[in-house]
């Protein structure tokens, strides 16, 4: 009976138990279902014509008003000697505001509160004001449309062939490090709802009567982390198929876009999110290992920790040769973050990449052993939760 | 059936203050069914929880002798365990269940799945395999829990009380299943908490009290080991009548009141019936009157007082 066999056997009971296919697919029919409503809806709210707001112009004349105005308004127009009655007109609801038009740059608005069709307003009469100052002045149109026209400035790249791989590069490496966190948050999901399910329903003692904590335990890191993975791909495949008609049509073409990609990166990129999603696994399961009731407990904000590694990215991008930025680049906990950054922002040695991958392994190995170790002693107390030095004194003693 | 198929040697465990076993020896031979019993709290989970290699001893050395290999760590395909504290997945089908414990002991998933079908027979739960444990009652779910520690048919079976929650027609289901585990090879360690049925089961019977051993053997050994055989229990005619007669007499070792006119006689072993037959007569007006072979119940209740008044038996 190999250790291997039946840790791939716990890893295959464990990704059984918790991934249902079924589910899933039902899961995307509701989503389906939802976002056909929700543009039916929309299709139909467009279509419908909306009451447009009522408001009244004082002293309009002094603007070069058009009837732009009555596409979103519908406009009513008094003098000065109306506007007592208006006003109260305002005040009971019937109209929503009174405009008086005081200068060709001023003007005052009498209504119940800050409202949305305000700014629209506004911009309508920055229009007006724009046309006025026109007329008023000797400058023809052309030469003031003229004297607003940006710079243009033309990029011309001495080596076109690597600005666009680093750019396919660079959306590689976004995609990696945001599919790593959205499955680390799985993982973290599954595993705390594991542990703490067994644990709580008694199953521990019958289990490791039969196979040791740590093959229990590495069969869970597994299977738990192969259903963060098929999730992932799951949903990134709907994704792909969905967006992909879309990116052939309006891009410059997918698959002309993705041969840009050296392969050696895309392993690279690959490998360290793997050891990045198992590293997190394995912790969480350590975590999880000293959880007795995840509704109570307060050890859930560890899952904030990965999430952290994010926080870096606008140093790594700014920074990205800094000497902090190369130490995350390297360090266990961000390394599968940070330096797929840092290898398509900067040039990366061989060695570091290597360094990187080997301190990720060991710290994997050690979480693993760790998370072994205080379940084998935490499995058996149900109650209070063990504090961070009985732990500590456990993984000594074993 | 000589031969010992698990040898604890002084074993000793400590938890914080509480020493949970206290230089505890003991063997269990091939194919005997074994029982270990004590009060709540004597030591019995700790001690099984080191026999399965969850907890190791502080002192003291365990050593299983399966297959002709000794061997301080049991295979765990060579043994089965019935846990006191019973638990299950509750989400998972009963079949898929059972075939995962079969798994993770060593068998072949078909074979598993094949197993699991006829020992779900046996228990007449064959129709709902498929449905969820959690939809399966208590004492269906204790035979679950029971199949899923010995699908592998472990030459060494650990069951911790096996018989809780049971009806009386279950029991005997069970007393009908663990003999016939025995007769095709499985030696079985058990520890319960109903007298009578480890009574009518056990080859031999070790009794621990506050983590010690009190007393070991056969039935009729642990007899002789408390000095009693026979106990007569006597219903008076009259409600508290004087028994200062009898408690002088020679052949009662103890009396125990019962109710208000009924009263359990010890008596010593060896002792003459008939005189103390005899004194009853002629002394009391009696209602009612039977005797009986002293029980397991009455040796354990014996044994546990003894030993916390700080009495020993040899």
């Amino acid at each position: 009976m190999s250790k291997l066999k039946i840790t791939l056997d716990v890893a295959r009971w464990e990704f059984t138990r918790f991934y249902k296919i079924k589910n899933e697919l039902i899961a995307v029919a509701l989503m389906v279902g939802v976002a056909a409503i929700a543009f039916v809806a929309m299709f139909f709210s467009m279509q419908m014509d909306p009451k447009k707001p009522e408001i009244v112009l004082v002293n309009e004349d002094v603007l070069n008003i058009d009837s732009t105005i009555y596409d979103n308004f519908t406009v009513h127009h008094a003098g000065y000697t109306d506007i007592d009655e208006w006003k109260i007109k305002v005040e009971t609801g019937d109209v929503a505001g009174l405009i008086i038009i005081e200068t060709v740059d001023k003007g005052e608005i009498y209504t119940s509160s800050k409202r949305p069709w305000m700014r629209q307003l506004e911009r309508l009469l920055t229009g007006y004001r724009h046309q006025s100052v026109v007329s008023l002045s000797a400058i023809p149109p052309e030469t003031i449309e003229y004297l607003l026209q940006p710079f243009t400035l033309d990029a011309v790249y001495h080596d076109e062939q690597t600005m666009k791989e680093r750019g396919t590069e660079r959306a590689f490496a976004i995609g990696f490090i945001v599919l790593m966190i959205v499955a680390i948050l799985i993982g973290f999901g599954y595993q705390f709802t594991a542990i703490t399910g067994e644990k709580q329903q008694r199953i521990t003692e019958l289990i490791v009567s039969a196979i040791s904590p740590q093959t229990w335990i590495d069969g869970k890191i597994l299977g738990i982390t192969a259903i963060s993975l098929v999730t992932i791909i799951f949903y990134g495949t709907i994704a792909l198929a969905i967006s992909l008609p879309f990116a052939q049509y309006f891009g410059p073409g997918i698959f002309e876009w993705i041969a840009h990609m050296s392969v050696w990166k895309f392993l690279a990129f690959l490998l360290l999110s793997m050891l990045g999603l198992l590293l997190w696994n394995s912790f969480f399961t350590a975590v999880a290992a000293t959880i007795n009731d995840p509704s109570t407990s307060m050890r859930g904000v560890f899952m904030m920790l990965p999430v952290l590694s994010v926080v870096f990215a606008p140093g790594a991008i700014r920074h990205p040769d800094s000497t902090f930025i190369a130490f995350l680049g390297i360090f266990p906990g961000t390394s599968s973050t940070m330096l797929p950054a840092r290898m398509v922002l900067t040039n990366v040695q061989v060695w570091e990449f290597f360094l990187a991958v080997l301190l990720l392994i060991g710290a994997i190995w050690l979480f693993r052993k760790t998370a072994a170790k205080i379940f084998s002693f935490g499995m058996l107390t149900y109650g209070k939760e063990p504090g961070l030095s009985e732990m500590w004194r456990w993984v000594k003693e074993s | 059936m000589d031969k010992s198929i698990l040898t604890v040697n002084s074993v000793q465990k400590q938890f914080a203050s509480v020493r949970a076993v206290n230089n505890l020896s003991f063997n269990v031979k091939e194919r005997e069914i074994f029982a270990l019993l004590g009060p709540n709290g004597a030591g019995k989970t700790t001690m099984v929880r080191m026999l399965l290699n969850i907890i190791k001893p502080d002192v003291g050395s365990i050593e299983y002798a399966i297959n002709g290999t000794e061997d301080p760590v049991v295979q765990s395909n060579m043994v089965g365990y019935l846990p006191e504290e019973r638990g299950l997945y509750q989400d998972v089908p009963v079949i898929r269940t059972l075939i995962y414990m079969g798994v993770i002991r060593g068998l072949e998933r078909t074979d598993a799945h094949k197993r699991a079908l006829y020992w779900l027979e046996r228990f007449e739960l064959k129709d709902r395999a498929h449905e969820k444990v959690e939809a399966l009652s208590k004492g269906n779910q204790q035979k679950v829990q029971f199949i899923a520690s010995i699908i592998h048919s472990p030459r060494f079976a650990i069951l911790d009380e096996p018989f809780s929650g049971l009806d009386p027609i279950n029991q005997e289901v069970f007393l009908h299943i663990i003999r016939e585990l025995c007769d095709r090879g499985t030696t079985v360690l058990l520890s319960a908490h109903q007298m009578q049925l480890v009574e009518s089961i056990a080859d031999r019977i070790l009794l621990i009290n506050n983590g010690k051993e009190v007393l070991t053997g056969t039935l009729d050994e642990l007899r002789l080991a408390v000095g009693m055989d026979e106990t007569i229990t006597v219903v008076f005619t009259e409600e508290n009548p004087d028994i200062t007669l009898l408690t002088r007499h020679p052949s009662i070792k103890e009396i125990q009141k019962k109710n208000g006119n009924e009263y359990k006689l010890f008596l010593k072993d060896g002792k003459s019936l008939s005189d103390l037959l005899q004194t009853l007569g002629a002394s009391y007006a009696i209602k009612d009157i039977h005797t009986r072979r002293i029980s397991l119940h009455d040796i354990f209740l014996q044994a546990v007082h003894s030993t916390t008044k700080g009495n020993h038996y040899e």
